[in-house]
């Protein structure tokens, strides 16, 4: 059965280009424009495989996204990966400390990006 | 200030002002009693109020003059053929819509390459269907050719398990004319015994002729020839029962040869031994022929197919690789709004010096210097490279990369 990521990204052109890009290699793929959309997709029933992010994005960044779906009943153990052009040490730890399961620093080649996709989401 | 005290009547409201307020204050030095005793007659009133008047007009003659020379400083400060400060404020002022047309340019230019890699997605996601679909008939063709090969192998099998049986057929039937052939050439054989019967009649003949002979001597010889004349008379019975039989058996013999060579004949015109068996096996060799070209045929159709899917594999890598490049544009985007920001808090910092040239005093203090713009703006970079562009423009060493690693699994 095929697996299911959402890609939490304010750039149209970048939510575009990983979703072709996964859809190609067999993913089903949603979509959410920044953190507050995600969690409302996540609260009407969505149960994702995977999670991708960006950090910096209006009205909830990705940190913060990252803490409230970790707190969410029923997705504590959703894989959640960033993919950010965020160069910050300190936040990339901060990141790591709230749960996320891998940082990315765009750009980030699809051959690549799929390849940590298929590590990370199980069965994948 | 400097445009109300160049004005002619800034420079009035400014003598008038002065004149005023000196007037005053001397006359409340020179004459304390009369103008703080609550007593004072209106005379005093009167004289307070004429050595006021006395007073100004003299001092309007010290005033304005200080008041010309302060104007003549002010034009002073401003060297001969620069630009004068109202002039410079002014300009300053101008910097805003000029900033926000470079601002909209940038935000145009971010749209139209926004625009544009939408356009490339949507041919790339094309690209990827054109070939999905070149697979899906492929594999469709492959599925035909399957099962078309399976239906072919299995008639080939059977045709080939008939061959064998009409094989053998063929080969028991050419044994089946190989026996009838000897058997009709054995019953030619008979035929042969034709003459021997005629040897037979001839012998009846003569025998009887011989008999007739006898009875004849015998008759010669009367009494004692009696005897020979019934030997004679039974050996002619005798000789007639051979010519009978005999022609009986020449009868017999016709019978059963009769028909036999036109038979044999047309056994042999049919049964060409060749000519069956040839044409099973030239049917049976053309059989396996088809099959050894169908069989290669499904391996060339399986090439294809693998061809064509290893083609596909290859065509969603490169697809892959491509998008994945397409995200420098959000790299890109994030600088280019960086930078807008920055133009923005540039037009503030100058909007804040024009006020502060012409209209409202100057304040040291709320006025945040260009230079601690410019650190403000590092804190503000998400990106090494933007960390790396900054220290370049300062003339600072410039750091390559942060030393983390792109993709990091924790």
């Amino acid at each position: 059965m095929a697996k299911t990521i959402m890609i939490v990204d304010d750039s149209l052109t970048m939510t575009m280009s990983v979703k072709s890009s996964l859809e190609m290699n067999g993913f089903i793929v949603h979509t959410a424009a920044d953190g507050v959309l995600a969690l409302n997709k996540l609260k009407t029933g969505l149960k994702p495989d995977l999670i991708i992010t960006d950090i910096n994005m209006p009205n909830m960044g990705g940190l913060e996204l990252i803490k409230q779906v970790k707190t969410l009943p029923g997705y504590r153990f959703v894989p959640i990966l960033t993919l950010t052009t965020e160069s910050d040490a300190s936040k990339r730890e901060e990141g790591k400390r709230l749960g996320a399961t891998g940082w990315l620093v765009k750009p980030v080649s699809g051959p690549d990006l799929v390849k940590v996709v298929k590590q990370v989401v199980p069965g994948a | 200030m400097s445009q109300f005290v160049h004005s002619p009547w800034g420079r009035r409201v400014l003598e008038s002002s002065l004149t005023a307020c000196g007037s005053i204050a001397l006359v409340y030095w020179v004459a304390p009693y009369w103008t703080r005793s609550p007593d004072a007659t209106g005379l005093e009133y009167a004289a307070v109020a004429a050595l006021t008047l006395l007073l100004a007009s003299v001092l309007r003659e010290l005033v304005r003059p200080a008041v010309q020379r302060l104007v003549k400083v002010q034009e002073q400060t401003t060297p001969a053929g620069c630009i004068p400060v109202e002039k410079a404020a002014e300009e300053l002022r101008h910097v805003a819509p000029y900033l926000d047309v470079l601002a909209g340019q940038l935000k145009g230019s971010v749209q139209d390459t926004e625009d544009g890699v939408m356009n490339v997605i949507k041919i790339v996601d094309s690209v990827y269907q054109v070939s999905g679909h070149q697979l899906q008939r492929i594999r469709a063709s492959e599925e035909n050719g399957a099962a078309l090969s399976s239906v072919v192998e299995e008639k080939i099998q059977v045709d080939q398990q008939l061959g064998s049986i009409l094989e053998m057929f063929v080969a028991n039937q050419e044994k089946d004319v190989e026996v009838n052939l000897s058997r009709l050439k054995r019953l030619q054989e008979v035929k042969s015994l034709t003459p021997l019967v005629d040897v037979i009649s001839q012998v009846a003949r003569q025998t009887n002729f011989l008999a007739i002979n006898a009875a004849i001597e015998a008759a010669r010889a009367g009494e004692s020839g009696r005897g020979f004349a019934v030997v004679a008379a039974e050996i002619r019975v005798l000789s007639n029962r051979t010519a009978e039989v005999a022609v009986d058996i020449a009868k017999r013999i016709n019978a059963a040869t009769e028909g036999i060579d036109t038979e044999l004949q047309s056994v042999v015109t049919h049964a060409d031994r060749h000519s069956a068996s040839g044409n099973m096996r030239k049917v049976l060799d053309d059989i396996n022929e088809m099959q050894a070209r169908f069989a290669e045929g499904s391996a060339s159709l399986l090439a294809i197919v693998e061809g064509v899917r290893t083609g596909h594999m290859e065509i969603v890598d490169k697809l892959s690789e491509a998008l994945g490049q397409i995200q420098f544009h959000d790299v890109i985007r994030q600088r280019i709004e960086q930078v807008q920001n920055a133009m923005h808090e540039l037009n503030a910092h100058l909007q804040s010096v024009a006020d502060q040239m012409h209209d409202k005093p100057w304040d040291a203090d709320s006025l945040v210097s260009l230079k601690q713009r410019l650190e403000q703006q590092v804190s503000r970079y998400v990106m090494a490279s933007q960390h790396s562009a900054h220290s370049t423009a300062m003339g600072a060493t410039a750091m390559v990369s942060d030393g983390l690693p792109k993709i990091e699994l924790f």
